[in-house]
């Protein structure tokens, strides 16, 4: 009883304070310059919860835009390990998903973002809507709150106690 | 021996851990709501704080390489037990808790512990923001520890006592208004707001002192923050509603001159930009000084 | 203190939120979701020519020519719209949703052969509404849709056929 009152404190805790943490992985900034009005007074993110973190280490969400380029692509692998689970990653805009115009170019990773993190929600556009950015954020934390995102699935797979990282 | 209840009710539930989570919780969310409506925004809901703290729970704590697990998990608990003890010690109407000659001293250290265990999680952590921000937090507390103190030296100092209760009775004279100036110079840099936010300044130096902490000892290191606007709210608010008689009464105002304290600290936070550390150190010592030597020339005279 | 007269300003009205729900209204001209009409669709292959980051691409199949086109990848340029002989894509006015799975991104309509009436050869007829539009009028759509049913060969045949027939077209 006591553990499914806890469980499901757990889960709305989730869905309503998701913490994100920005990465640019090379991109023309034009999705970044988007995400800024997000936590401006038009679209205001903080009503939902949503809080621009400055360290991985407080975020459960991680931003991603741009198409990872060779140079980002340690950057972002590590600053994933650094995120404390149970974490999810948005791609934002279409680079990160595909590398958009930018596919085929030498110091473009294959398969973009997904070679390095695992994605769990695509957000299109380019540059997609402040909107458009909240709602991608909001969905990741719904698959957060309902044990669905990538990390979590992985981390039931599995039976690891507790990440020890240098 | 029979009043051994007493401390453990006052540190457990009110005014101690239960009652000051739900304060500070409340407190945070005034602060938070009341910043966003002033820079034109909704706000987040009432709720916010507490799903945070639950929230951060939940995770996995990631232990950074290189720091003693006693130190990394230890911190937190002793800045956590600290802020709660001196929220216990604050002679908050409805207190159980019996006020001693000397507990206005123990405050004081009580008071300073989350300060000094941020300091020290700074430089715990090997990471060169977290001893920036450690180095800032020190400077500045040098700063601002200078009205706070004094403050509360010449509020002891008139009544006599360095009792809490006799400090808290004392009517409302020119003395208490004074040393409520300068305590209301000191609360901003206590609680880390505009313009004194240089310690945790956000996107300069990431999360200064707090920047490796993560999952369950950063959610009580949220808590220590959150209890400490408690007590610092308090501190101001029961200077101010000590003499009124009916306890009733006085935990109605109390509530109302703490939330009142976290306005104005909110006001000037959206007004103001960070003030660097000199300045802000500069700003402690020539009018923090003059208001705390007013202040102890006003408990010296009447 | 012009600063406190803004605070003051920002309090008293209501805020400037929009919330989350409330979306502002999108333009008339947004480039929003790419739309495909099949039917206006001849699978020429000039929106694949212009694309930028090569998002349409055509695959040729046994049944006709599949138009495949990747939302994770477009970046809604709007050259293909621009260029479409006939206007066969358009820009939704609403944005692309956010999705789970990258597969949810990608689009495959089938361009269907169709047959001449004469040697039954594979072709793609012009699409009846563009007719109209280059005919100017239904009428001469109707008899000019004659001529496109069939392929290029039976149509030069059925033209030379008329003018050695004598008739008047």
């Amino acid at each position: 009883m006591a553990d499914g009152i806890f469980s499901k404190l757990m889960q709305t805790s989730r869905l309503k304070s998701p913490w994100v943490y920005r990465v640019n992985g090379g991109s023309c900034n034009g999705c970044d310059i988007e995400i800024g009005p997000c936590f401006s007074p038009r679209y205001d993110a903080e009503q939902v919860g949503i809080v621009l973190q400055g360290s991985p280490k407080h975020a459960d969400i991680l931003l991603i835009t741009g198409p990872v380029t060779l140079r980002t692509r340690a950057a972002i692998a590590d600053i994933y390990a650094q995120m404390p689970s149970p974490k999810a990653v948005v791609a934002l805009g279409s680079c990160p998903a595909s590398g958009n115009v930018f596919a085929g170019s030498p110091t473009v990773l294959v398969g973009a973002a997904e070679a390095v993190v695992p994605v769990d929600i695509y957000v299109p556009g380019c540059p997609p809507r402040p909107q458009a950015i909240i709602e991608g954020i909001q969905q990741a934390a719904r698959l957060l709150s309902e044990g669905r995102s990538r990390s979590q699935q992985a981390l039931a797979a599995s039976t690891n106690p507790e990440v020890k990282h240098d | 021996m029979t009043d051994w209840w007493r401390p453990l009710l006052a540190f457990l539930i009110w005014p101690g851990l239960l009652g000051g989570a739900l304060l500070g919780w409340f407190d945070l969310w005034l602060y938070r709501k009341l910043l966003a409506r002033l820079q034109g925004r909704q706000g987040p809901p009432f709720y916010q704080p507490f799903f945070d703290f639950v929230k951060l729970l939940g995770k996995r704590t990631i232990l950074p390489g290189g720091i003693s697990p006693l130190i990394f998990y230890g911190l937190p608990l002793v800045a956590l037990v600290s802020v709660v003890a001196a929220l216990a010690l604050l002679p908050v109407p409805g207190t159980p808790m019996q006020s001693f000659s000397g507990d206005l001293v123990l405050l004081l250290y009580l008071l300073e512990m989350p300060a000094l265990v941020d300091i020290i999680a700074g430089f715990a952590t090997r990471s060169i923001y977290g001893q920036v921000g450690s180095t800032r937090e020190a400077i500045l507390s040098i700063g601002y520890n200078l009205p706070f103190i004094t403050a509360l030296v010449a509020v002891a100092l008139q009544q006599g006592s360095f009792s809490l209760e006799r400090v808290a009775a004392g009517p409302l004279g020119p003395v208490q208004i004074l040393a409520g100036l300068a305590l209301l110079l000191a609360i901003p840099a206590r609680l880390k707001t505009n313009p004194f936010s240089i310690a945790n300044a956000e996107s300069e130096i990431v999360a200064g002192t707090h920047i490796e902490y993560n999952a369950r000892p950063l959610a009580l290191f949220e808590l220590t923050h959150s209890l400490e606007v408690v007590a610092m709210a308090g501190l101001f608010a029961v200077l101010w509603v000590g003499p009124v008689a009916d306890t009733g009464l006085r935990l109605i105002l109390y509530l109302l001159v703490s939330a009142g304290v976290v306005g104005l600290t909110c006001l000037v936070a959206a007004a103001m930009a960070r003030l660097k550390v000199e300045h802000a150190f500069r700003f402690f010592w020539t009018w923090g000084a003059l208001a705390a030597a007013l202040a102890l020339a006003a408990a010296l005279i009447w | 203190m012009g600063i406190l007269n803004v605070l003051s300003r920002n309090f008293w009205r209501r805020s400037r939120t929009r919330k989350p729900a409330d979306r502002v209204p999108y333009p008339a001209d947004f480039r929003g979701e790419l739309a495909h009409r099949l039917d206006l669709c001849t699978a020429c292959g000039t929106c694949s020519y212009v694309c930028s980051p090569t998002a349409i691409t055509f695959v040729s199949e046994a049944d006709g020519i599949v138009w495949r086109y990747d939302a994770g990848r477009c970046t809604f340029c709007g050259r293909c719209v621009e260029y479409c002989p006939t206007r066969a894509l358009s820009f939704n006015p609403k944005a692309a949703s956010p999705v789970a799975r990258r597969e949810q991104q990608l689009t495959n309509d089938l361009v269907p052969y169709q047959h001449c009436e004469r040697c039954g050869a594979q072709l793609i007829p012009m699409p009846p509404e563009t007719l109209v539009s280059l005919y100017h009028s239904p009428e001469g759509a109707a008899q000019a849709a004659e001529m496109h049913r069939l392929c290029d060969r039976c149509r030069s045949r059925l033209a030379s056929e008329r003018v050695k027939s004598g008739l008047k077209r």
